[in-house]
């Protein structure tokens, strides 16, 4: 499905994350929807939070059988953060998220996460 | 590692403060009168009191007259909303005694936000709203910084807390006659400490908790809490 190539897997805030998600399927079914982004959500003993911090943009309609599509992206992490976390009852974690939605007759959705880190400056 | 009991908690509200000559300025507002408060708080406890106290009396008057067990726990039960009425006449009038004697904490700090490894001096101020402090009192202080969060179970929603880090700051003597009771320390955002995070659910908070303690006024503590961006000095 997707392929991700980053830039620079940490990054400090204030900074640039970019990188290049590649699509390449030699499926039949292509998808009727698609979305991927830049966000960063909560784990731990709390209820989730998230935040999408980019879309990265792309259409369905581009991602074409057998052939490889690249959509590169670039996004400034917030001066705020928040930072990638790992407490007693908070996580927190960066990612890039690409989801695609299949064709009824296959039945099914599509996930992809690539998490990346965000350092305090 | 501790974690707060509920009153220990601040209220979570990570406020803007206000910009002024001196630097940037915060006004506990839990500490100041407020009528929409007070009024919401009086017609609750008017309502919870009257009804919990009528069904106590009813319930009394008829362990008295014909005491068996059935009444007795029928009494139990009652007492117990009857005592939730009596703790909150007791917190309600507790409150206003305090806010009768003073105005709103109010803290100073130089610069804000705060970084992480950062040494700022903080100035704590309570003006009393009239005549002076009699007697001797003291104020004690703690800086720290801990994780909340917040999730349902059931139909409750439950709150826990970690200290990450807490730090017990010198005691300072009120003396007799002060009329605006002051505190001035210094204090350090751990260089190795998380920045503060601010989601619904999900927080890691820097707060100084301020109490007064003085002579015939109940112990009241205020609770400021800051921003430390993700920026080390």
């Amino acid at each position: 499905m997707f392929e991700m190539h980053f830039h620079n897997k940490l990054v400090t805030v204030g900074n640039e994350l970019s990188g290049k998600l590649v699509w390449y399927s030699p499926d039949l079914h292509l998808p009727r929807q698609a979305s991927a982004f830049v966000y960063w959500y909560t784990e731990g003993r709390g209820d989730r939070d998230d935040q999408t911090i980019f879309t990265i943009p792309l259409q369905p309609e581009q991602l074409i059988r057998d052939q490889r599509v690249d959509f590169p992206f670039a996004v400034t992490i917030p001066h705020s953060g928040p930072i990638t976390y790992n407490g007693s009852l908070i996580r927190v974690i960066w990612a890039v998220q690409a989801w695609v939605k299949l064709p009824r007759s296959s039945k099914r959705d599509h996930t992809q996460t690539w998490p990346f880190l965000v350092m305090p400056r | 590692m501790s974690t707060l009991t509920t009153d220990q908690l601040s209220d979570g509200r990570l406020i803007v403060p206000e910009r002024v000559p001196e630097g940037f300025l915060w006004v506990d507002e839990k500490g100041a009168w407020s009528e929409d408060n007070f009024l919401g708080s009086f017609l609750f406890a008017l309502l919870w009191c009257g009804t919990s106290f009528s069904f106590f009396a009813v319930w009394l008057f008829n362990f008295l007259t014909a005491p068996h067990v059935g009444t007795f726990l029928m009494l139990l039960f009652v007492g117990v909303f009857a005592g939730a009425g009596v703790g909150m006449i007791w917190k309600g009038l507790r409150w206003l005694k305090i806010i009768s004697t003073f105005h709103p904490g109010e803290v100073l700090l130089a610069s804000y936000p705060l970084r992480t490894g950062e040494t700022f001096r903080l100035q704590f101020r309570r003006p009393l709203r009239r005549g002076y402090i009699q007697g001797l009192g003291e104020i004690t202080a703690k800086w720290l910084c801990y994780e909340w969060v917040q999730y349902r179970q059931g139909t409750d929603t439950e709150t826990r807390t970690h200290m990450l880090w807490e730090q017990d700051l010198p005691l300072m003597t009120i003396s007799t006659g002060t009329q605006v009771v002051t505190y001035e320390t210094k204090l350090t955002v751990l260089p190795e400490g998380p920045p503060s995070f601010d989601a619904k659910h999900n927080q890691v908070r820097w707060e100084i908790h301020i109490s007064v303690d003085v002579p015939g006024i109940p112990q009241d503590t205020t609770h400021f809490r800051f921003a430390v961006v993700p920026e080390a000095v």
